[in-house]
């Protein structure tokens, strides 16, 4: 794949919270991370909940204002742009939302959930876009005549369908899909993936994609980033990264994952990670993953470790420091995640 | 092989709603051995909550069993509400049983617990309602119990509010107080949802040590059918309020035979499959509970479907002695078709 669409360098976003008596704490939701997305890629983020993978989405959108680093969009730096130079990159840059309950307003018809983006950027009259609305209906495989019906008429997985044409109806580049399945049953979940995939392949756009559903993601992603306490772990091809994750955590949280099959599920060995993670107010000193981490060597305390590069994908891990390679073969910490039955 | 614990035959369960009434369990039969652990599985609205509130007797006011026979350790303990002495009678019994010999364990384990009383209160006052014992006693049993469950310095943590745990902690809190009184039973209704995945790990393994030991029955309440590869030794799967398909964990997984069964299966991304293959999803939506199609509930949506399914609800095809399924496609037996086409 060629062009880049979105590069993003040392984003960090830090929110201030409690603001009290124990004065301003500084929580560091995304904390220096760096990627890109090429055109018609599918980045997945996955995480456990609090790991900042929505707010970097969010940040990536300016929905946050970021406070370090840079956002290229096709080679411009959005990150400092005011609102009003930032108007012409919304367009571009949509977003798809988790609850598709809370995220169409209940007063609205379809038509007008729909049409909103295209009145406030001004795109055809208001007689070509209820044809356009249809279409965009049709694209997401509802139909043309439910533009005058209300949310509230719709099943999750419909609703879900209605939040994507108004993602779809500016043409976007570049969409991040903040969980987008999580709310649906498993039966719908599909459905929609598969919707996505389709508006992928015809219109070559770009996804972010988030969800903590480890086997979806998977599914949709060409490549995979895995984040723990507002650092990026690991990154690296969907598959390499399924089939042997490097990183301590990685192996960990795929492991945990519950396979949907009897016999590789009692052939497997699980890693059972001690403790939960530590509060992102206080986060230990050094690599975050250092109080659960099986394997922590003395550097982890002090300092966060670069991401060293392994077999073409990005580890953020000592263990993969030139340094400690014997310690590494020492461990034998390869095969893990023994998935032959 | 040890006796049935659990006998659940023919149970209906209807609500009552100004939209007219809705047959959330239909018919439903199933058995529990001893020592066993039954996964029900189904999406939303597909009654396997409300079929375990209707056996512990804790269905909502406008709720109302129609039919159906519970056997519990070989007592009647099917809901009795004819005139007001049976009610009475049937609640007094089920509040001996409750909490006693059946231990419950919910989704959310904020809802659960009581926020402004201390835990060790929460978790005395089962045992302290169902044991004759005195408040030292039950004290000492709680501490116990959380020691069981893995919760660092219990005599400490017991005079704690629930706020000051986390999720997991809190989970693992709410497993204590079912197992406070050694019940036979233990009827856990999607008990790792609100937890990440590598607490919900933890808990997972928790759980199954822990009924192991107890040698308690567990019926095991989700969607997400990778919990139930790794925990259950029998599946039944449900749809618009019917057991569609029971059988073992491995006769549904590799030998399912109705076409709701193969349909999540397909739709669902195992993570061992080899390349991406395109997922399939199941069209449609569930349907209406207050308007069922008068044959097969699924037929809207099923790929298969013949004109005796829109007639006549299919009758339960046996394999053999734990597996069934409820399908026209799988019965033989035409004689059994009483409608005229």
């Amino acid at each position: 794949m060629e062009e880049k669409v979105l590069e993003v360098k040392n984003l960090c976003k830090f929110f201030e919270v409690n603001r009290g008596f124990q004065g301003a704490q500084v929580v560091q939701a995304v904390n220096d991370i760096s990627f890109d997305i090429k055109k018609g890629e599918t980045l997945g983020l996955v995480g456990e909940s609090g790991c900042g993978k929505s707010s970097l989405g969010r940040t990536i959108l300016r929905i946050y204002e970021p406070t370090k680093g840079q956002i290229l969009f096709q080679g411009e730096d959005i990150a400092g742009f005011s609102r009003r130079q930032m108007l012409p990159y919304r367009q571009k840059l949509q977003m798809i939302f988790q609850d598709p309950y809370a995220s169409l307003n209940p007063r609205f018809t379809v038509g007008e959930i729909i049409g909103e983006p295209m009145d406030i950027h001004n795109i055809l009259t208001p007689s070509q876009r209820e044809k356009r609305v249809q279409e965009l209906l049709e694209t997401v495989g509802l139909k043309p005549d439910h533009i005058r019906r209300y949310p509230h008429e719709f099943s999750g997985g419909q609703r879900q369908r209605i939040g994507i044409a108004r993602t779809l109806a500016l043409n976007p580049e570049f969409i991040v899909c903040d969980e987008p399945i999580s709310a649906l049953d498993v039966s719908i979940q599909a459905q929609v993936i598969n919707l996505l995939e389709k508006i992928q392949k015809e219109r070559g756009i770009s996804y972010l994609f988030i969800a903590h559903d480890l086997g979806m993601v998977k599914h949709i992603s060409h490549r995979i980033g895995v984040m723990y306490l507002g650092h990026m772990m690991e990154m690296g091809m969907a598959n390499d990264v399924y089939k042997k994750p490097l990183h301590p955590y990685s192996k960990a949280l795929l492991s945990a994952e519950p396979i949907p099959d009897p016999k590789s599920a009692r052939a497997r060995k699980r890693i059972l990670l001690e403790g939960e993670i530590p509060s992102p107010i206080h986060p230990p000193k050094g690599c975050p993953f250092n109080t659960r981490c099986p394997y922590a060597v003395a550097e982890c305390f002090n300092q966060m470790p670069a991401a060293f590069r392994v077999d073409g994908r990005q580890v953020a891990c000592y263990l993969y420091s030139p340094k400690y390679l014997r310690k590494r073969e020492s461990l034998n910490i390869e095969p893990l995640l023994s998935k032959e039955a | 092989m040890s006796e049935n614990l659990l006998e659940i035959t023919h149970l209906t369960t209807e609500f009552a709603t100004p939209n007219g009434t809705v047959r959330a369990v239909r018919d439903v039969s199933y058995h529990l051995k001893e020592g066993e652990v039954l996964g029900i599985v189904g999406e939303s609205g597909s009654g396997k909550s409300q079929g375990m509130l209707t056996l512990m007797g804790l269905l909502a006011g406008n709720g109302k069993v129609v039919n159906g026979r519970i056997l519990f350790d070989r007592k009647d303990i099917s809901p009795d509400y004819s005139n007001k002495k049976a009610k009475k009678n049937y609640e007094k019994m089920m509040r001996t049983i409750r909490g006693n010999e059946i231990g419950m364990i919910f989704q959310d384990p904020m809802t659960f617990l009581n926020p402004i009383l201390k835990i060790g209160t929460q978790l005395t006052e089962g045992i302290r309602t169902h044991t004759k014992c005195s408040k030292k006693e039950a004290r000492e049993r709680a501490v116990e119990l959380m020691k069981q469950v893995g919760i660092p310095s219990p005599e400490k943590r017991l005079d704690q509010y629930p706020f000051e745990f986390s999720g997991g902690m809190r989970q693992r809190i709410i497993i204590a107080s079912a197992l406070a009184c050694n019940p036979k039973l233990i009827i856990a209704d999607e008990p790792t949802t609100a937890l990440d995945v590598t607490v919900q790990a933890q808990i997972l393994e928790l759980l199954q040590k822990l009924t192991k030991e107890s040698g308690a029955s567990v019926i095991m309440i989700t969607h997400d059918l990778g919990v139930v590869a790794t925990m259950c030794d029998r599946i039944a799967i449900m749809y618009a309020g019917q057991i569609v398909e029971e059988g073992t964990t491995d006769e549904i997984f590799y030998e399912a035979k109705h076409p709701y069964t193969k349909g999540l299966l397909n739709s669902i991304n195992n993570s061992e499959k080899e390349d991406d293959e395109p997922l399939v999803p199941i069209p449609g939506t569930p349907p209406d509970l207050t308007n069922l199609p008068k044959g097969c509930a699924f037929m809207a949506r099923c790929p298969y479907a013949m004109k005796i399914c829109a007639a006549q609800e299919a009758p339960v095809t046996t394999y053999n002695e734990t597996h069934f399924c409820r399908c026209w496609l799988e019965q033989m037996d035409e004689s059994l078709i009483t409608v005229k086409e």
